[in-house]
C-alpha cells in the first residue's frame, strides 16, 4: 500500500536548515511552526566532540497514535500513498493529537485557525505536477530523497524510536546524487 | 479528501490584502493570527510598469542573499489580480549549486515582503526622525549634499578638486554594482573607496596571488583523495560556491579523506576523518613544518623536487614536468633552481623542525610528520603504514578567511598553496585548477579605467597602508576601518573624540606608537594627504554607502558610533534603515533599493566559482513601494549630478548617454551599456553561455576538470602557474615585499619565500582569551538577513547559532570563571569596550578561545525583528589589528577577558 517514503542520508546532512525554511516558505508558516526539523546532537569532549544531524518530520507511522487518539476521526491514511492526512473540516481543534501521546515526535501543530497541521509529504503539491517536496528540492547536499512507488527497506536500516516504529522515514547511507 | 493547504494560504493572502493584522475566522485564514504584517504588500505608491508579462509562473534568476549568487527560479502566482512570488527554488543540475538553495536563499521571499523594508527615500530631520521625500527631491538633495563637500565643478583630473572630492568615502558591500559604483565615484572624483575585501579576505587573495599569480583559484573537489581544510568551515559558511558542500560530502562518501585544522570543532570538522585543533594564528607554522617534512624525506613522487633543491638536477627553463606522477605541478621558470632553493633554505631553518614547530602550533610533532606523509599519499591514513604514492593522487589544502584573519594571514595563505604544490595538487583533476572568467569585452562592464590610478592616492595610501589594487572586488580597495579615524580627525585637536589616523605598516613611526607623528601636535589626515590648511582640517566629511552597515559590521563599532554623527552629509542605498543610518547627521538620506527579485540587471559574473557561470538577476515582480533598482538609482543620481553640476554621470540613463560615454572613453577596452531595469525576462538563466565566452559544464568535465580561461591562463598555456618564491611584478606583490621588508627586517631574507611570523597579538594576563568575532552559519549571515524571522528562528537547542548569538566558551574556561551555560557574562577587550552576552558552554571550542557570531546587535528600531537581538561582537574588535601584507582587518587576533555578569 505504501508508495511514498523519504530517504535520509545522515552522512550528507550538515544541519543547514534549508529544508526547514523551504517548507515554511511554501506553506506560509510562521517561524515557530516547523513541519520539518533538524535535530543536532553534541557529545564527547573536545577535541573528540561528535556532532550529528538528524532530519525529523512526520513519519507517516504505520500504527499512527495520532489517528487512534483523534475523537472525530479526522486523521486517516491516504490509501494510495500511505501518507497520514488530516481533514481540516472535520478537525475540531481539540489538540489531543498534538500531545505527547497523540504524537510522540511532536510533529503536529495548531495553525492560526485552530486546525491541526503537519507534514503530508507535500501530497497535494505532488499531484499538482511537482516532482519532489520543497525540502527535498532545496537540500544543498542531496541528503533527502522522496521515493515513490518502491517498497521501503526493512530490517536494520529501519529506525526504531520509542514505542512506534517509523516505517516511512528511513535513515540510510545510500548515495542520493542530484547530478 | 485532502484539504489543500495551498488553497488555504492563497485565500489567506487574498483576505490579508484587505484585512490588516486581523484575525479572520474560518478555515481560510490559517495563520492570520501569527503573521501580522507578514504579508505581501501589494500596493505601490509610484506608477511603474512591468514591461514584460511573462506567461509562465517561473522566472529564472539568481540569488543575492550572499555573494555566491546561486542560480534560482522565482515561482510566482497571482493573488487578487497581482503577481506575487510564492517561493524560490534552486536550478537542478546547476554547476555552482548542484541544484540546491540554502535557507537564506529560501528566505528571499520573506525579504521581498518584509513590512520593515525601506519604502521611500527618507531624509533625516534635526530631531533624528525621518521625513518621506520623493525621488526627485532626493536626487537633487543628494547631489547638493555631495557637491557641498566637493565644493567645485572642476574636472576630476584637477588635483585640488580630487582632494576635495575624496572627502566623500565610497563604501560598498562585496562589490554590489561594483562597476556603476566605481564609475560614479571616479566621475565624482573621490579616491576613497572600499568594498568588503579589507574586512574579509584580502590577505587570502594576496596570498593566492603570490602563489599562482592570480587573486583566485579554486579546488576541484570531485576527484580529490585528501582534503586538508585550514580554518575553512565549508559546511557552516559555504563561501564562493554552494556546490562545495554537496561536492565535499559526496567526496567523503566516495572515499575521499577530509582533515580539518581549526580551533573550533565546527560542523565541517564533525564530518572530517580527522580533526586537528591548532593554536589560533599558528597554522602558518604547521604548514611550513609539513613542507619541511616533505622536502626532508623526499615525499614528493619521485624525489625530483628534492633533486632540484640539492642542485643535482638542472631543470630546463620554462619546461613542464608532465611525465612525473605529480605532473603539471610546477611551471619551472628560468630561475626556478634558485627559487626552490630559497624555499628550501627557509623551511630548513631549525624553527620548522616538527619538534620545534609543535611547541608553537600545539600540534604534536608525530602528527605533523604523519599529516605530511598522508598528504603526499605515502602514508596510508587507515593503518599509518607507509606505501607507494597511489596513481593519480590528488591532495589539496584550502582555507576561506579563517587563517587569513591573523596578522600573518597573507603568509599563511601563500604557504598553504606551496604545501599543495609540493604534494602535487596544482593543475590536476582533484587539485587546484584555474579559475574561469568572462572576457574583458563583456558587455556588462561599467568599470571606469581610471579608477585604479585615482584610488592609488587614497586615504589608505596616505596613511601608509598597502593598497589592495588587485585583490579587491570590482573596485580597487582602501582600508575601510580607517574611516572613523578620518572622520574624527576633523574635530578640534582638543576634543576628547579627536583621533589621528594611525599609520600603516608602510610607515616607520618615529615614536613607536604606530601613529604618524611628523609634527608635534599630531598630523591630521588632511595634512598627511597633502591638502594641508588649504582644504581645512579633517579627513572624511561625507559617506556614500551601498548596502553595508559598518556600525555593526566593522571593527571598533563604538568609534563608528562617535564618528558617524560628525559627518557633514551621508547617503546610503539599502533595503532597510539600519544602525549606521540612524547615526547619520541631519539632512542625510537613505534611498530604498528593491530586492533582487524586483529587478533585472547585469549581474556580477561568478568568476570566483571556478566555472564560467553567469547568472542574470531577473525581475520577478515589479519593485514594491517606491523602491528602485540600484541601477536606476545610480543612473538617476548621475543624471542629477550631471544636470546640476556638470559632472559626467548621466551616462547610464539612456542609450544615447551610454553611447556618448563609450565614445569619450574609447580605447578603454570596456563597453558601457544602458540596461533598463525592467528589461526582458529571459526564459532561462545564462550559464556557460558560449556567446559571452563561457563554457558549459559538460565541456569542463570532458576536459578533465581543468577550467582555463581568465586572467592568467590561455588556451595555448593552460597550466596553473605556481611558484614557491614570488617574482611577480604585480603591484600588490611588490608592495607586499616592501611591507615585509619594512616590518620584518630582522628575519627578512631575499628572495622572498613564505616564512613564519608569530601573530602580533597574543593573550595577556589582562586579556587571557583569544576571541573570534564573526563566523557565519548557513542560515544567517550578518546584517542583511537579521530581520527575517525564518533566519533567526531557534532551529535547535544545539544549533551553532540560535535566535540570538551566544559566547561560545569551553567548559574549562567557563568553570574557572564560575560560568554556566545560559549565564550572562561580560566580555571586555583591549579597545576599551565591554559587552554583556549569554554564554554557551560547549565542547565545540578549544580552551583559551571564545567566539561570538556576528550579524546581531542591530540598533535601528525600524528593523523590528533584528532590533536589539543579540550583541554586536565588533564592539570588541580593534581596527588596529591588521595583516601585515594587505592591511586587512584581522578580527581573529582579538583578545578578551570574560567574567560572570
Ligand atoms: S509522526 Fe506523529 S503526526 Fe506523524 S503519523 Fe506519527 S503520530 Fe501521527
Ligand atoms: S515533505 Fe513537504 S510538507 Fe513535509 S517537510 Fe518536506 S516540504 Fe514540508
Ligand atoms: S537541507 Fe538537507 S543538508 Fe540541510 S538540514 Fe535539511 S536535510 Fe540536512
Ligand atoms: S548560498 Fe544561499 S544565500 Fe548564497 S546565493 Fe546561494 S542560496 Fe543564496
Amino acid at each position: 500500500m505504501t508508495t511514498r517514503w523519504m530517504l535520509f542520508d545522515q552522512q550528507r546532512c550538515f544541519g543547514c536548515n534549508a529544508c526547514v525554511v523551504a517548507c515554511q516558505q511554501e506553506y506560509g508558516l510562521p517561524a515557530q511552526i516547523r513541519f520539518n526539523r533538524v535535530d543536532v546532537t553534541v557529545s564527547g569532549t573536545f577535541p573528540n566532540t561528535a556532532i550529528a544531524f538528524r532530519p525529523l518530520l512526520c513519519n507517516q507511522c504505520d500504527n499512527a497514535p495520532c489517528m487512534t487518539i483523534c475523537p472525530v476521526g479526522a486523521i486517516t491514511r491516504d490509501a494510495t500513498s500511505g501518507v497520514v492526512v488530516t481533514d481540516r473540516v472535520r478537525c475540531v481543534g481539540c489538540r489531543l493529537c498534538t500531545t505527547a501521546t497523540g504524537c510522540p515526535y511532536g510533529m503536529r501543530a495548531m495553525d492560526g485557525a485552530g486546525k491541526v497541521v503537519k507534514c503530508n509529504f507535500c501530497l497535494d503539491r505532488m499531484t499538482a505536477g511537482e516532482t519532489a517536496p520543497y525540502c527535498v528540492k532545496t537540500c544543498p547536499s542531496g541528503a533527502r530523497q522522496m521515493i515513490v512507488g518502491l517498497t521501503p527497506p526493512t530490517g536494520t536500516r529501519m529506525e526504531n524510536r520509542g514505542a512506534v516504529t517509523a516505517t516511512k522515514v528511513v535513515y540510510g547511507d545510500t548515495p542520493n546524487q542530484r547530478i | 479528501m485532502f484539504k489543500s493547504f495551498l488553497l488555504n494560504r492563497r485565500q489567506f493572502l487574498k483576505v490579508a490584502g484587505i484585512t490588516t493584522g486581523a484575525v479572520v475566522a474560518g478555515s481560510g485564514t490559517a495563520f492570520a493570527r501569527t503573521l501580522p504584517g507578514r504579508r505581501p504588500a501589494l500596493a505601490r505608491t509610484e506608477d511603474r510598469t512591468v514591461l514584460v508579462a511573462a506567461p509562465a509562473n517561473t522566472i529564472h534568476t539568481a540569488c543575492n542573499m550572499c555573494s555566491n549568487f546561486c542560480a534560482a527560479s522565482a515561482i510566482r502566482e497571482t493573488v487578487a489580480g497581482t503577481t506575487v512570488v510564492r517561493r524560490v527554488e534552486g536550478r537542478a543540475g546547476h554547476p555552482n549549486t548542484r541544484g540546491g538553495l540554502c535557507a537564506k536563499g529560501q528566505a528571499a521571499v520573506q525579504l521581498l515582503y518584509d513590512p520593515d523594508r525601506l519604502k521611500t527615500p527618507l531624509r533625516k530631520r534635526a530631531d533624528g526622525s525621518w521625513e518621506v521625500r520623493t525621488w526627485e527631491q532626493a536626487m537633487n538633495d543628494v547631489a547638493d549634499g555631495l557637491q557641498a563637500i566637493r565644493g567645485t565643478t572642476a574636472p576630476s583630473t584637477d588635483a585640488a578638486a580630487r582632494r576635495a572630492a575624496s572627502r566623500v568615502y565610497f563604501l560598498n558591500r562585496r562589490g554590489s554594482y561594483g562597476g556603476m559604483w566605481g564609475a560614479f565615484r571616479a566621475e565624482f572624483g573621490s579616491k576613497n573607496v572600499s568594498a568588503s575585501a579589507p574586512i574579509c579576505d584580502a590577505a587570502k587573495r594576496l596570498g593566492t596571488w603570490l602563489g599562482v599569480a592570480a587573486a583566485r583559484r579554486v579546488r576541484d573537489q570531485r576527484a580529490t583523495n585528501y582534503t586538508l581544510l585550514f580554518g575553512r568551515n565549508e559546511l557552516e559558511a559555504t563561501r564562493y560556491r554552494l556546490g562545495f558542500a554537496h561536492e565535499l560530502l559526496q567526496n567523503i562518501k566516495t572515499g575521499g579523506r577530509l582533515v580539518v585544522v581549526d580551533p573550533r570543532r565546527t560542523y565541517t570538522a564533525s564530518k572530517a576523518h580527522q580533526y586537528v585543533p591548532v593554536i589560533p594564528g599558528t597554522d602558518l607554522m604547521l604548514i611550513l613544518s609539513m613542507c619541511r617534512v616533505i622536502l626532508d624525506n623526499s615525499l614528493t613522487a619521485d624525489g625530483r623536487v628534492a633533486a632540484v633543491i640539492s642542485n643535482t638536477v638542472e631543470p630546463t627553463a620554462g619546461a613542464h614536468w608532465r611525465s612525473d606522477a605529480w605532473a603539471n605541478v610546477i611551471r619551472l621558470h628560468a630561475n626556478s633552481l634558485a627559487r626552490l632553493a630559497a624555499f628550501r633554505d627557509e623551511v630548513f631553518k631549525p624553527q620548522y623542525a616538527p619538534a620545534a614547530a609543535a611547541v608553537v602550533c600545539g600540534v604534536p610533532d608525530a602528527t605533523i610528520t604523519r599529516l605530511a606523509g598522508e598528504f603526499c599519499g605515502v602514508i596510508n591514513p587507515a593503518d599509518g603504514l607507509t606505501r607507494a604514492r597511489p596513481a593519480d593522487w590528488a591532495a589539496v589544502a584550502d582555507t576561506t578567511s579563517g587563517i587569513a584573519k591573523y596578522s600573518n594571514g597573507t603568509m599563511a595563505s601563500w604557504a598553504m598553496l606551496c604545501l599543495t604544490g609540493l604534494a602535487g595538487g596544482m593543475n590536476i583533476a582533484g587539485g587546484y585548477v584555474a579559475v574561469a572568467g568572462l572576457p574583458a569585452s563583456t558587455a556588462w562592464s561599467f568599470s571606469s579605467p581610471a579608477i585604479g590610478v585615482q584610488a592609488a592616492e587614497s586615504l589608505t595610501r596616505a596613511a601608509g597602508y598597502p593598497f589592495s589594487g588587485n585583490v579587491g572586488t570590482a573596485n580597487t580597495e582602501g582600508y575601510r576601518t580607517l574611516i572613523p579615524y578620518a572622520i574624527l580627525n576633523g574635530l578640534p585637536r582638543t576634543h576628547p573624540d579627536f583621533r589621528r589616523v594611525p599609520a600603516g605598516p608602510l610607515a616607520a613611526p618615529a615614536d613607536g606608537t604606530g601613529v604618524i607623528t611628523t609634527d608635534a601636535g599630531g598630523v591630521r589626515w588632511a595634512d598627511v594627504y597633502g591638502g594641508g590648511s588649504a582644504i581645512g582640517g579633517g579627513g572624511i566629511r561625507g559617506l556614500f554607502i551601498n548596502h553595508t552597515d559598518p556600525a555593526v559590521a566593522d571593527a571598533d563599532s563604538d568609534m563608528w558610533v562617535r564618528a558617524l554623527p560628525r559627518l557633514q552629509f551621508a547617503v546610503a542605498i539599502d533595503v532597510y534603515l539600519n544602525t549606521t543610518h540612524e547615526l547619520f547627521p541631519p539632512g542625510s538620506y537613505v534611498l530604498p533599493e528593491c530586492t533582487v527579485l524586483e529587478r533585472t540587471d547585469a549581474t556580477t559574473p561568478t568568476t570566483v566559482s571556478g566555472e564560467t557561470v553567469m547568472n542574470l538577476w531577473q525581475l520577478a515582480v515589479s519593485p514594491l513601494h517606491s523602491s528602485r533598482s540600484g541601477y536606476w538609482i545610480f543612473a538617476s543620481l548621475g543624471a542629477a549630478m550631471s544636470t546640476r553640476y556638470g559632472v559626467a554621470g548621466g551616462y547610464f540613463a539612456t542609450d544615447a548617454a551610454a553611447a556618448a560615454y563609450n565614445t569619450a572613453t574609447a580605447g578603454s577596452g570596456r563597453v558601457h551599456k544602458h540596461l533598463p531595469d525592467n528589461e526582458v525576462q529571459f526564459t532561462q538563466s545564462v550559464w556557460g553561455n558560449t556567446a559571452v565566452g563561457g563554457r558549459v559544464w559538460s565541456t569542463v568535465q570532458t576536459n578533465g576538470g581543468i577550467w582555463t580561461t581568465g586572467e592568467h591562463a590561455t588556451a595555448a598555456d593552460p597550466e596553473v602557474r605556481f611558484s614557491f618564491v614570488s617574482t611577480e611584478s604585480n603591484v600588490n606583490v611588490v608592495e607586499f615585499r616592501q611591507v615585509w621588508e619594512n616590518t620584518n627586517t630582522a628575519t627578512f631574507t631575499t628572495p622572498l619565500a613564505p616564512q613564519w611570523r608569530a601573530p602580533r597579538n597574543t593573550p595577556t594576563a589582562t586579556f587571557p582569551l583569544r576571541f573570534m568575532a564573526g563566523g557565519k552559519v548557513m542560515w544567517h549571515t550578518m546584517a542583511a538577513t537579521a530581520n527575517l524571522p525564518y533566519l533567526v528562528q531557534d532551529f535547535n537547542a544545539n544549533a551553532e547559532v540560535r535566535n540570538t548569538n551566544y559566547l561560545l566558551i569551553n567548559p574549562t574556561d567557563a568553570s574557572t570563571r564560575g560560568i554556566a551555560s545560559g549565564a550572562w557574562v561580560f566580555v571586555a577587550s583591549a579597545n576599551g569596550s565591554r559587552i554583556r552576552v549569554q554564554a554557551l558552554v560547549t565542547q565545540r571550542i578549544m580552551s583559551g578561545y571564545v567566539s561570538l557570531f556576528h550579524g546581531y546587535g542591530e540598533q535601528a528600531p525600524q528593523k523590528r525583528t533584528a532590533h536589539n537581538r543579540g550583541v554586536n561582537p565588533n564592539r570588541l574588535t580593534s581596527s588596529r589589528r591588521i595583516d601585515a601584507g594587505t592591511g586587512q582587518f584581522t578580527p581573529n587576533e582579538e583578545i578578551v577577558q570574560v567574567i560572570r555578569a
